[in-house]
């Protein structure tokens, strides 16, 4: 008896090694924001830190600089609206850390004071998975998703995890789908990809037809991806729904996709980061984690 | 005795993961196809880029649409039989002479002929691939070689990371000291983590710090968050920080200090970042990684 259960003991640490040291996944940023996803999203990072792992690196920015008044005569920073935002930023860390405690993940928390966008982009640089959620629009924050989405896509080379609306995290089961149209940015987006890729149960190369046709055939897409030990299955579907994104997420539940992948970027001739249409619909909204890689 | 066969199979299994690469790894690798002086030396690169990362060699060659369309005062556009012929005949023997090179190797190989514009192609081409084998020759005038405005373009456009071989010396040899030319900033970060399929195959990777004298400072990273990174990656890597001799020193300083010092570690390649800031011209590189591409002797591996 007692020899069976030493035998058990040493079987389940063996196991979750093994899958931890194939993953390429070894540092994931998480973008702390105290809204009312927070705690959801948490358990959902943690679990893909669990499974893949990684270490976890915890930051929550408080936007100093949304509070600061610039006028001729310098710059003026209202103490008491700045006092209130450490003390809840404060409040939130000890809640956090206290949820963390007891997790067999390591992870670190910075508190930062400043400008949320230059330092997610510099800590994403050696990070490599970006965990964010969808915020809410609030005003009192500085600003819109997509104009934070769209500054952090300009500079970060990170793959950068939106987690889902409806469904926050990543399911153990499904696929991936990634949105194919035989673009440059889908092959970008692709080949971003793969670390994450070969963690997840399988993929799918998901093209909606009449989207514009690109000049990468989906085989080569499967070829690149096979020599990474990455099989992948070409799906197509037809043009149903009222656009391009309605397709690719009826697409993905027919797949029971665990995430979306995309990259769809282009750029204007300012040399400023536009989204094409099908990119910045998902990013809107999207009900499914959205992994967006470049 | 079951708790003994339970160990045996532990032990076994922990040296093969240990062997097992973790990071995706380099299994596409587009190799440049140009019938220059460092038309040779290029494909032994990519000979040996495939052989170390047991990776699938694609050949490309493009033929510049410039080279046989010619433009005439009044906006017509011409397209020169005779010149077309010629070109054609070029690239069938050039194809067939790199095809019979690489037949006698044990690499999986295909070659492709396409006529466009050089750096769009290969930039569409370089999304499907995790290494771009291209050279670098000094100062060309013309449009065809792979000149630095064309690396430009690649390091601009492309993501892929550009493997740039020495003008001469020995073979590559993945196997080698891998050095890091880290300068703490966010292009330098983005070039460890593109090429950490080659660095895993280093048997030793030194990370060389020199601060150098910049204008608008943008936020570094210390050396030593690139150790950590590639720790838990499971690339142990080692860390020297040089200060120039002055305390601030300019780019070709920097570009010297950073060669004799991979040149005394024996290394095989350098890994840097591209540069910091738009492109406004043609040639206008970050000062260290220009004075590289031009003069370095070591090839270079570069990501941005």
């Amino acid at each position: 008896m007692k020899q069976d259960q030493i035998v058990m003991e040493r079987s389940a640490p063996r196991s979750s090694k093994q899958e931890a040291r194939g993953s390429a996944i070894k540092t994931i940023l998480f973008h702390v924001h105290g809204d009312a996803m927070l705690d959801a999203r948490l358990e959902a990072v943690l679990s893909i830190a669990r499974s893949f792992g990684a270490e976890l690196r915890l930051v929550h920015v408080t936007p100093t600089d949304a509070y600061a008044v610039v006028d001729a005569f310098g710059v003026f920073v209202n103490l008491e609206i700045i006092e209130a935002l450490d003390a809840e930023a404060a409040k939130l860390r000890t809640r956090l850390e206290a949820r963390l405690a007891d997790e067999n993940v390591e992870w670190t928390y910075e508190e930062v004071a400043g400008s949320l966008m230059p330092h997610l982009v510099h800590c994403a640089s050696l990070a490599d998975l970006l965990v964010i959620g969808r915020e809410p629009k609030s005003p009192e924050f500085g600003g819109q998703v997509i104009s934070l989405l769209g500054g952090l896509l300009d500079h970060v080379r990170t793959p950068l995890l939106v987690l889902g609306d409806e469904v926050v995290g990543l399911k153990p089961s499904g696929p991936a789908v990634v949105a194919w149209n035989g673009s440059h940015e889908a092959a970008d987006a692709l080949r971003a990809s793969v670390a994450l890729l070969k963690l997840l149960p399988g993929v799918v190369l998901l093209t909606v037809e009449e989207a514009k046709g690109g000049k990468t055939p989906g085989t080569q897409a499967r070829d690149y991806l096979s020599r990474h030990g990455i099989d992948s299955r070409l799906v197509s579907r037809p043009r149903m729904g009222e656009s391009i994104a309605d397709d690719i997420l009826a697409g993905a539940y027919a797949e029971d996709a665990s995430c979306i992948v995309m990259g769809g970027y282009g750029h204007s001739r300012a040399g400023e980061l536009l989204f094409g249409g099908v990119t910045r619909t998902l990013l809107k909204g999207c009900a499914l984690p959205l992994l967006i890689a470049r | 005795m079951r708790t003994e066969q339970q160990l045996l199979m532990e032990r076994q299994d922990e040296r093969t993961e240990a062997i097992r690469p973790r990071a995706p790894g380099i299994h596409t690798i587009l190799l440049h196809i140009l019938d220059d002086e460092f038309h040779d030396q290029r494909i032994d690169n990519g000979l040996a880029l495939a052989r170390a990362c047991s990776a699938h060699l694609s050949c490309l060659h493009v033929t510049p649409f410039q080279a046989y369309v010619a433009f005439d005062t009044f906006g017509g556009i011409f397209v020169m039989n005779d010149i077309m012929q010629a070109l054609d005949q070029c690239d069938y023997e050039l194809r067939q002479k790199v095809e019979q090179r690489l037949a006698k190797e044990d690499v999986s190989w295909d070659y492709e002929q396409v006529s466009g514009d050089v750096a769009s192609t290969m930039i569409g081409r370089a999304a499907l691939a995790d290494l771009l084998v291209t050279a670098r020759l000094p100062r060309r005038a013309d449009f065809v070689g792979p000149t630095i405005g064309l690396i430009g373009d690649l390091l601009q456009r492309a993501r892929t990371p550009l493997f740039i071989p020495a003008f001469e010396g020995p073979s590559f040899d993945a196997a080698g000291t891998a050095v890091i030319a880290w300068d703490g900033s966010v292009e330098a970060a983005n070039a460890v983590r593109a090429s950490l399929g080659l660095l895993e195959l280093a048997k030793e990777v030194l990370v060389i710090e020199i601060p150098e004298r910049r204008e608008n400072s943008p936020k570094l990273f210390p050396g030593t968050k690139v150790l950590e990174y590639l720790s838990r990656q499971g690339v142990h890597a080692e860390l020297t920080v040089e200060q120039p001799p002055s305390g601030d020193a300019g780019a070709d300083v920097v570009a010297d200090m950073l060669v004799a010092r991979a040149r005394g570690a024996g290394a095989a390649y350098i890994v840097m970042g591209g540069y910091s800031h738009t492109r406004i011209g043609e040639y206008v590189f970050g000062g260290v990684t220009r004075i590289l591409l031009t003069e370095c002797p070591l090839p270079l591996v570069i990501a941005h």
